[in-house]
């Protein structure tokens, strides 16, 4: 908020009319349709508007402050109206802004379906917006997976929009959640409750920086009979103590299919299995560039890299569930779920060092041009990605290749349905060699 | 492919078989001096006095989370016992996996004397075992002094707490289950008084319940006595002790059987 600087002050209108040269002052802004919100809530967000000078500034700032609004969480829909200032004292250049809202009713609820990574989920959300009048909200939020079975979050938030720090974005949130993740390949399932404070604001570079602390307990449940010993063995519950940071740049125009444009992330926790004591630490991150070829066609280098740090004399080893699994149709295509990685009891043992990455020529469909906007949903790409667990080296790497279809579903989601090909695989490592299926939202 | 899945059964099959009762014995269970509960110790005991009846060496292994390491049993899930590649928790699964294995000490037992066994065996275990879990997390005092910090004792703060409630929560359903959870103490006492009786006159005169050989009954009922009887309880609940005291013949009982396998044990 507030970056609302007019940037682009020298387009002209489409009529040939230059509104530059009409002068302008904002004399008044009027916001009506407000109930709880209070005052100095909304302040902020229109103190542009009075800095314009012509009226292509009060057009563009107009269109600024109402993205502020909508973006301070208060409003169900709202509209702007621009009126020359018919007041007796009026200068001849004068005029009058007006936002016409509703706001939003004290309780929301939603009920959907969500796209996980290779996980589809049931969710519900009951939500109470604006509780004291400065944008805190407070939600409940309950989802059923295939995979992740449930998960069941209460989330109070509460931006700063109004306060000076406002252009930074501020927003902090306290969580308590409680879901559970289940391993499949390795027949075990974890459990995980506590809660959880989150600071996220938007650094200069435009850079999203959250600060995360985490206190909860971590339980591993061996899921069946033939789970095998070693896991067993780190079954039970467990203090999990963790200080975050998630820093995250984007500039990709788009996400699901992005044509240009550079997004990193990368996630660096210290963990503790006690309160005074933290013996590890984890790092991962994930790197997309993508460049514009002709004809629709663009080129996608993505790459991830991930790493655990822990010292023995402070704290016991990281249980199997925080390791990192490599393999599976949204990472390392051509294998399966977990399925590159060394073994142990004929299950995957997890690893503290991997990397991969993928290449991907991305092209619309052919004879995209007779399907219309319906084309726009699809494109294919060739594939070619290799990764490794436990060393950096191309030592005993795994890569394959192939080509496939994706599908565009919403403005995150995309399934994608290829053919995988393995080049080179280790003995243990269990691969797709036909077809494989893939949902989700983060894409190697 | 088809032929490589049938060898892979066959394989299976195999191993199962293959769960050579010569190959080595490890028992995981509860830290001994600190953490381990009067239910979960006598669990433990008894079956490595059942192993001792058989004639088996075991190595004890120590360690926090064995009790959910567990893959059976419903009442303390301890101790986990490991053959080879096989694992098995509580007393009876254990049992019963010996028995597959042939290797029990009442092959040779008439199908009546065997339904004799079972129905003492299940008698024991539900009585004992609900007195004990009952005088851990539902007498307050024992709940204070011991309980909970023997339970707590291998977890951080503030999971120590957290994992006390959650356990007695869990027991004190169990305890619901059997009608136990709203008992009084002497109505326990009483309970245990009745079983007493009941293994008196089973025992009589004769060293064993069945003879002059040790079976499953007398490790179960030996793991469970010796247990009570040395476990350091506060005094409000001593009366549980000399009610077992009173049956001379089963302290006599518990004596033989200390004396015979488990000649280091002092009481």
């Amino acid at each position: 908020m507030g970056s609302g600087k007019s940037k682009d002050s020298t387009t002209s209108n489409s009529a040939g009319v230059d509104f530059k040269n009409f002068k302008a002052r904002v004399a008044k802004i009027n916001i009506n349709g407000l109930d709880r919100t209070k005052d100095d809530y909304i302040q902020r967000a229109c103190k542009n508007l009075f800095a314009s000078k012509n009226f292509q500034d009060v057009l563009l700032e107009t269109n600024y402050a109402y993205e502020n609004l909508m973006e301070l969480g208060i409003f169900k829909n709202l509209h702007a109206f621009i009126d020359t200032d018919k007041s007796k004292d009026a200068s001849h250049h004068g005029y009058v802004v007006s936002f016409d809202g509703d706001e939003l009713p004290r309780i929301t609820g939603t009920i959907g379906t969500e796209i996980g990574q290779n996980d589809g989920a049931l969710t519900a959300e009951l939500t109470s917006p604006n509780i004291f009048g400065r944008g805190e909200r407070a939600s409940i939020h309950y989802s059923y997976s295939y995979i992740k079975a449930t998960e069941l979050n209460f989330k109070f938030l509460k931006p700063f929009y109004h306060k000076s720090l406002g252009d930074y974005k501020p927003e902090t949130s306290l969580s308590i959640f409680r879901h559970s993740n289940v391993f499949p390949w390795s027949r075990f399932r974890s459990d995980h409750s506590g809660f959880l404070l989150d600071l996220s604001f938007l650094a200069p570079l435009s850079i999203t920086h959250s600060f995360q602390y985490e206190f909860g307990v971590k339980e591993i449940y061996a899921s069946n009979k033939q789970t095998p010993f070693f896991i067993r063995q780190e079954c039970g519950p467990r203090l999990n103590s963790v200080f975050r940071h998630i820093g995250a740049f984007d500039s990709r125009d788009e996400r699901v299919f992005p044509t240009q444009g550079i997004y990193i992330r990368t996630t660096s926790e210290i963990i503790g299995d006690r309160l005074s004591k933290y013996g590890a630490m984890k790092f991962d991150t994930h790197g997309e560039v993508n460049v514009p070829l002709f004809a629709g066609m663009s080129l996608q280098l993505c790459g991830r890299i991930g790493r655990i740090f822990e010292d023995a004399k402070v704290m016991k080893p990281l249980p199997i569930d925080s390791l990192f699994f490599l393999g599976g149709p949204t990472t390392l295509r051509g294998f399966e779920l977990a399925g590159a990685g060394s073994y142990q009891d004929g299950v995957p043992k997890g690893s503290k060092l991997y990397w991969a990455t993928g290449l991907h020529l991305w092209t619309p469909l052919p004879f995209n041009q007779y399907f219309g906007s319906f084309g726009d949903l699809f494109r294919t790409h060739f594939f070619y990605n290799f990764g490794n667990c436990e060393t950096l080296s191309l030592d005993n790497v795994r890569t394959a290749c192939g080509v496939g279809i994706a599908f565009r579903i919403g403005e995150r989601a995309r399934i994608e349905f290829n053919y995988c090909y393995p080049l080179k695989k280790q003995k243990s490592d269990k691969t797709v060699k036909n077809f494989q299926f893939a949902i989700g939202y983060e894409f190697l | 492919m088809a032929k490589s899945t049938i060898n892979q059964l066959y394989l299976n099959m195999n191993e199962l078989d293959r769960v050579e009762m010569n190959e080595k014995i490890i028992i995981y269970q509860p830290y001994d001096e600190v953490q381990i509960l009067l239910a979960e110790n006598a669990s433990c005991l008894a079956v490595k006095t059942y192993l001792k009846m058989l004639n088996r060496d075991f190595t004890v292994k120590s360690c926090a989370n064995a009790e959910f390491m567990a893959p059976s049993g419903k009442r303390t899930k301890l101790p986990v016992v490991q053959i080879g590649n096989f694992i098995a928790a509580e007393f009876d699964p254990i049992i019963n996996l010996f028995e597959h294995k042939s290797m029990s000490l009442t092959e040779n037992f008439e199908a009546e004397d065997k339904d004799d066994l079972v129905t003492y065996m299940s008698l024991v275990d539900m009585i004992l075992t609900n007195t004990e879990l009952y005088i851990s997390w539902c007498d307050e005092l024992v709940l204070k002094e011991i309980t909970k910090k023997r339970n707590g004792s291998v977890y951080p703060f503030p999971l120590n707490h957290i994992q006390n409630s959650r356990k007695r929560y869990a027991v004190i359903k169990q305890l619901r289950f059997y009608d136990w959870a709203n008992l009084t103490f002497e109505e326990v006492v009483d309970k245990v008084d009745k079983l007493c009786q009941t293994l008196v006159a089973k025992l009589g005169d004769r060293d064993y319940f069945f003879g002059s050989n040790p079976t499953e009954l007398d490790a179960l009922v030996f793991g469970h006595l010796f247990c009570i009887f040395t476990m350091e309880l506060p005094s409000s609940v001593s009366l549980l002790k000399e009610t077992i005291n009173k049956y001379s013949q089963l302290t006599q009982f518990c004596g033989r059987i200390e004396k015979k396998y488990f000649g280091k044990i002092k009481n």
